[in-house]
């Protein structure tokens, strides 16, 4: 029997076409047979948000969560970058490492760099698993991109208050202030600049690409601010299914942990 | 201007994350070690570290519980601040140092040069806070968790605070760079005041004998800085008033504050 003990995460740097990439890393205690894990986070966050999960999910495969560039402590691109140069950085960071076949766990943005990613590199990643899969309609694009846009800073303060309440309104169940106040000031991070994940999110071709995947998807559908557009990915995965999950919302990866990691577990650790 | 990088170290209170730049230079001039203040991070000097980087390897690393290091179990005192920096010092294999600190910062380097005595050669301090008894009862108490707001005013009136002592000329853009890791870690971020506070710094400043050069901007510790010129050992030491400088300077008044540390810390 595995001993499924939490393990230490511990964060380290590898250099990446665009500079720096940051990451968090957990690693068995004993030599795994299972691919590692690597879990690209959402925007405007950082690997932080995976720590927790790290630990976990690391006691039976190495498990690690990069800052993509920009975010976090990696180094930005020069310029906006696309989803396509986000996988590419990703792609970097599993060579730095010295990986072979990986698989790959996206949470929103992030799982639109999983699946470039398995379109860039179709013999390397064997598995996805997707939190939300973005199928964004072309007025809803609009609406987004007017939404999110640069970090305007104000004298008084008051962009903080706006930022703040709109992350306890999408706070999931269980998931406390005291969790938010955790994660809350990587979105902080480079005001001018925190937009360029949302923006490559929201040009991204996610519905062509994600139809050419032909590996195994398992898509995670909680019931958050991308719900409804997650549920228009069942007829494009070819390869999968999307696991609708009532009652979980932003935070789940800390607010359920161990439920999390039996289904992903579950599925990475199935016969195909 | 030098390229800043980033990595970490191990120390006995976990791993340490470190700006630095000028690494392998083989520049033959002492490293310089920075220490920020509290509740921020080696952020506040990255522009220092690109300055002075070409000229010499130049760090500036979280210390325990802020930036990207790890929390320490237990709430540290600062000489256990000075041991996570003597760490970094012997992870990166440096002998001799010199040290700069900010507030927190320059309590931990004294401490430093008081636990290393041979491998501290120069201190800078910017402020160097001496309390009375008094004083220290009737302080305002700082020193504890802060409660986190459901409306977000407590954001607002970090932010806010941050603006009041800033110096005239640094912009929101400025602030907004290093705020985000004055949020970080709200339940433990007043550990670094409450170090400061238990710190007898007048009594450690008499066991002191490196030249201190010791920075006194006219930010919110200005009144009680001047209190250490007589605890002072070393005759080559001083206070150098700075007059309209404030938080922020490290940025707004980087070149002017090298040649300052540079000017000190290359003489002798």
């Amino acid at each position: 029997m595995t001993d499924l003990s939490p393990v230490p995460v511990r964060r380290d740097y590898v250099d990446g076409r665009f500079g720096q990439i940051h990451f968090r890393v957990a690693v068995p205690e004993f030599p795994s047979a299972h691919p590692p894990l690597i879990c690209f986070h959402m925007s405007p966050n950082s690997g932080r948000i995976y720590e927790v999960f790290l630990g976990h999910i690391g006691s039976d495969r190495t498990a690690v969560a990069p800052d993509t560039p920009g975010f976090g402590q990696s180094d930005p691109t020069p310029q906006p970058p696309t989803i396509s140069d986000y996988a590419a950085a990703m792609g970097d960071l599993i060579d730095s490492l010295g990986f072979d076949e990986v698989d790959v766990m996206g949470y929103h943005t992030g799982s639109e760099t999983c699946v470039e990613l398995a379109l860039q590199r179709p013999a390397q990643v064997r598995r996805l698993v997707l939190t939300s899969v973005p199928i964004f309609l072309e007025e809803e694009l609009q609406e987004f991109r007017d939404h999110y846009g640069p970090t305007k800073l104000t004298e008084d303060g008051s962009h903080l208050v706006e930022k703040w309440k709109g992350h306890l309104f999408w706070a999931g169940p269980g998931w406390s202030k005291e969790h938010v106040a955790v994660h809350f000031p990587d979105s902080l991070l480079r005001p001018d600049i925190s937009h360029w994940g949302h923006y490559a999110a929201f040009s991204y071709a996610m519905a062509d690409s994600i139809s050419k995947i032909t590996q195994p998807i398992l898509a995670l559908n909680p019931h958050d601010d991308l719900h409804k557009h997650t549920q228009r990915a069942a007829a494009l995965i070819q390869n999968g299914h999307i696991e609708d999950l009532p009652g979980w919302g932003h935070g789940y990866l800390e607010v359920r942990t161990e439920e999390a990691c039996d289904l992903i577990r579950g599925f990475l650790n199935s016969e195909v | 201007m030098a390229t800043v990088r980033c990595a970490y170290v191990d120390g006995h209170l976990g791993q340490i994350h470190l700006r630095l730049a000028g690494l392998g230079s083989g520049s033959q001039k002492r490293p310089l070690l920075c220490f920020h203040m509290s509740p921020y991070s080696g952020v506040i000097y990255e522009r220092f570290v690109s300055e002075l980087g070409n000229e010499r390897l130049t760090v500036a690393p979280d210390t325990p519980g802020f930036g990207n290091s790890d929390v320490s179990i237990h709430p540290p005192e600062i000489e256990d601040y000075a041991q996570a920096m003597a760490d970094v010092i012997d992870a990166l294999e440096l002998r001799s140092v010199d040290v700069m600190g900010y507030h927190t910062g320059s309590e931990t380097a004294v401490e430093l040069a008081r636990q290393r005595p041979g491998h501290v050669h120069r201190l800078v301090m910017v402020s160097a806070p001496i309390w009375s008894e008094q004083e220290r009862k009737t302080r305002p108490q700082i020193f504890s968790v802060t409660k986190v707001s459901e409306d977000g005013s407590h954001l607002q009136a970090w932010w806010q605070s941050a603006m009041y002592w800033s110096m005239k000329g640094r912009n929101l853009d400025d602030i907004g760079r290093v705020f985000p890791v004055r949020c970080l870690n709200p339940d433990i971020s007043y550990w670094g005041h409450r170090a400061a506070h238990n710190y007898d710094l007048a009594a450690a400043l008499k066991e002191v004998y490196q030249p201190i050069l010791v920075l006194n901007p006219d930010d919110d510790l200005v009144d009680f800085t001047p209190r250490a010129a007589p605890l002072l050992q070393n005759p080559d030491s001083y206070i150098l008033d700075l007059p309209g400088w404030s938080h922020g300077f490290l940025d707004l008044k980087c070149q002017e504050t090298a040649k300052i540390v540079r000017d000190f810390v290359d003489d002798g």
